[in-house]
């Protein structure tokens, strides 16, 4: 891991619609270090897209806008450049992959143009120096005859292949950093593996920095150095790759690691979805966001304002923003506490929980309000 | 030009020869459709069975309807529709040869204006959506898209024509005969016909404009980096033109049927006014001829469009003849 590269504090973009202002994105803070991979993760509509844009500041505007915070990029606040001088960041400096390899390619400019062009606007090469380095860099993403390929229209390519070309967009004009907003989602299970394997070369091999957006914890488990889980334009737990799958904190990690199928698990177990939707963004309750879907939810939690991120561990960089300690409860919830039990051997919790018919809510209040010294309310 | 695009051109080519063979067809049986008896219509009022029956021979209507056909088919070929009786006598073709190009004088500036002035409206309301511009022109716009053409046509003559007189108000003088006056003589006219096409393609390229700009694409370019500029007038324009294509070509097949009423109005003897009076005189060799000329130009247009479509979308011109 090398320098800081990337640190975005407590931005802030709304959209402005009819129905009032909508917070996608509220207070966000991360960073990306050189050489490092890092996961945002959510499900859709938590913002984490509308987050990248705005490091990119491609957001739709109107409605959209960039409220507040700030985009270090290298120690340089993004957000206070001239547009001219932003734009000269865009594709040099941070390049940006899409979902949508199909469509994310203009359909009537032929590759070869599409990449010069990229090439040359950050670049003072010729056409023929910009041709040559958008060969090398289709050859340097695994594009097989990339000399006929620069001839290609994107609807003569597959997915896959096209997907190939915008990262070759990335790496020819050198940028330091990708983002990579579901660069996988679209295309097949084999041809996902080719992607993240090019990503993750990339990074070793001409040490660029990977920011990906997924909701594809297989492919964050496996790659990312680090991860931040957002939630209803918040991020709500964030650290270590490690720390986060095997001691999540949060009541909504543990829902998504539960919701994730596993080839271990007996065919019979059902996952356990998130009941429930996320919050009206235009709306926002004062309380945490979660607490409606919450299967912890505790007094304390309806009783105060949003709780904000919270030092875990500081080995592990774990943060999360929750007033419990899920530690003691994870994997007790009544209706999977027989079989989580039991692998988990944990009798001790077992007998503690199997009492009431609330266990794991009873106990969870009994430890907010221990943090606190409120006196307890009875359920 | 690739193996591909030229397959594609030489299908339509095809495809548009054919479809003037079924044009030919209908146009010709349209005399025997038709009720009345055109022989006795162009000998007028009563007269000797012997007279009607020895002009039918002489027409060759006595002859099966197939070689009455060919025979029609054979002369129409060679630009020989026959002679008029509602204009004495005089020949069809000849006529046509005249009047057609008048109507193309008028009808290929209007579409020159409307496109041009149509694509620039277009692109700018787009571009500056929900401004102060783009609404006056939206209602400009909608307004020119509802007057008609007759009435509008009446009104220019009236202020710009005969209290204005800036403009003639009728005749047509052929741009080889004086340029000038060839321009001053169609100002107004092309002007009233633009209104339809121009608010049509205006509107048409904004709402495209609008829907490309918006594509996960233009997200790419921006993405990249590259000047705003060749974001819109490069990467989206090109995309928004190709729907307008359609729009262009519909509207210049318009103007060919709206000619009958703008020359009628600026008395202009194009192929409108032509069409007219072979109608309102029965005149049921010209309609023919009319129709039939008529018709091979609007296939003509569509070829050509077709052709230019293939030419802005690679996707239409390489996937032909690939069995897609």
């Amino acid at each position: 891991m090398g320098e800081r590269l990337l640190e975005v504090k407590d931005l802030c973009t709304s959209f402005f619609t009819y129905t009032g202002e909508v917070k996608a994105v509220d207070h966000v803070s991360y960073y990306l270090d050189e050489q490092e991979i890092i996961a945002v993760v959510g499900e859709s509509g938590c913002g984490k897209s509308v987050t990248q844009m705005s490091v990119m500041q491609i957001i739709q505007s109107p409605p959209g806008k960039i409220v507040g915070g700030e985009v270090l990029y290298q120690g340089k606040d993004l957000l206070k450049l001239s547009p001219a001088e932003m734009r000269k960041i865009r594709g040099a400096e941070i390049a940006m992959i899409f979902q949508e390899p199909m469509t994310a390619l203009n359909p009537v400019i032929t590759v070869g143009k599409q990449l010069t062009e990229v090439i040359r606007s950050h670049s003072g090469l010729s056409k023929k120096e910009a041709w040559k380095k958008g060969v090398e860099s289709l050859e340097a993403v695994g594009i097989p005859d990339p000399e006929a390929r620069m001839k290609n229209y994107p609807f003569e390519m597959s997915g896959g292949m096209r997907q190939r070309v915008c990262i070759a967009i990335a790496v020819a004009c050198n940028s330091k950093m990708i983002i990579a907003d579901e660069p996988t989602t679209a295309l097949d299970v084999t041809t996902q593996a080719q992607v993240m394997e090019l990503l993750q070369e990339l990074v070793v091999k001409y040490k660029k920095s990977v920011l990906m957006v997924t909701h594809n914890l297989g492919l964050v488990t496996r790659y990312a150095d680090r991860i931040y889980v957002m939630y209803a334009g918040q991020v709500i737990e964030s650290g270590t790759t490690e720390c986060l799958m095997t001691a999540p904190k949060h009541p909504y990690t543990v829902g998504l690691l539960e919701s994730v199928p596993s080839l271990d698990d007996d065919k019979e177990k059902a996952l356990v979805p998130i009941e429930g939707t996320p919050p009206n963004l235009a709306n926002m309750p004062e309380t945490c966001p979660f607490l409606p879907r919450c299967r912890y939810a505790a007094d304390k939690c309806r009783n105060s304002v949003k709780p904000s991120l919270r030092l875990v561990d500081e080995k592990t960089n774990h943060y999360t923003a929750c007033y419990l300690d899920l530690d003691e409860h994870f994997g007790s919830d009544p209706e999977t506490l027989g079989q989580e039990a039991e692998e988990a051997g944990g009798q001790a919790r077992k007998s503690a929980a199997g009492e009431a018919g609330t266990p794991a809510k009873k106990s969870a209040d009994v430890k907010a309000d221990e943090q606190t010294g409120k006196e307890g309310v009875t359920l | 030009m690739n193996s591909s695009y030229s397959r594609y051109i030489i299908k339509r080519i095809l495809v548009s020869v054919l479809v003037i063979f079924i044009i030919s067809v209908f146009v010709f049986l349209l005399m025997h459709l038709i009720p009345g008896d055109p022989v006795r219509t162009m000998l007028g009022g009563e007269t000797d069975e012997a007279v009607v029956q020895a002009y039918r021979e002489k027409l060759h209507l006595t002859e099966p309807l197939p070689v009455q056909y060919w025979l029609w088919l054979k002369n129409a070929l060679r630009g020989d529709f026959g002679t008029s009786y509602a204009l004495n006598g005089q020949d069809i073709g000849e006529l046509l040869w005249q009047r057609f190009p008048i109507t193309m004088s008028l009808a290929v500036p209007c579409i020159l204006v409307s496109t041009i002035l149509g694509v620039l409206l277009g692109v700018l309301s787009a571009i500056h959506r929900g401004s102060v511009f783009d609404q006056i022109v939206t209602v400009i716009l909608t307004a020119m898209n509802g007057v008609p053409i007759f009435w509008i046509g009446i009104v220019f003559i009236w202020v710009f024509g005969l209290k204005l007189r800036w403009f003639p108000v009728m005749g047509y003088t052929a741009p080889w005969d004086n340029f000038i006056q060839y321009l001053r003589t169609i100002a107004m006219p092309v002007t009233v016909m633009s209104f339809g096409p121009l608010s049509a393609i205006a509107r048409q390229t904004r709402t495209n404009m609008l829907e490309v700009i918006s594509q996960d694409y233009i997200r790419t370019a921006r993405a990249d980096g590259i000047a705003e500029s060749s974001i819109k007038y490069r990467h989206a324009l090109k995309n928004a033109l190709i729907p307008v294509v359609t729009i262009v070509g519909i509207q210049f097949r318009w103007l060919v049927g709206g000619s009958l009423f703008t020359e009628q109005i600026f008395t202009i003897n194009g192929i409108g006014r032509t069409v007219m009076l072979a109608i309102t005189s029965r005149d049921y060799t010209m309609i023919q001829a009319c129709t039939f000329i008529i018709s091979v130009f609007v296939v003509g247009v569509n070829l050509l469009l077709d052709i230019l479509y293939g030419w802005l979308d690679p996707r239409i011109r390489l996937s032909s003849g690939k069995g897609e």
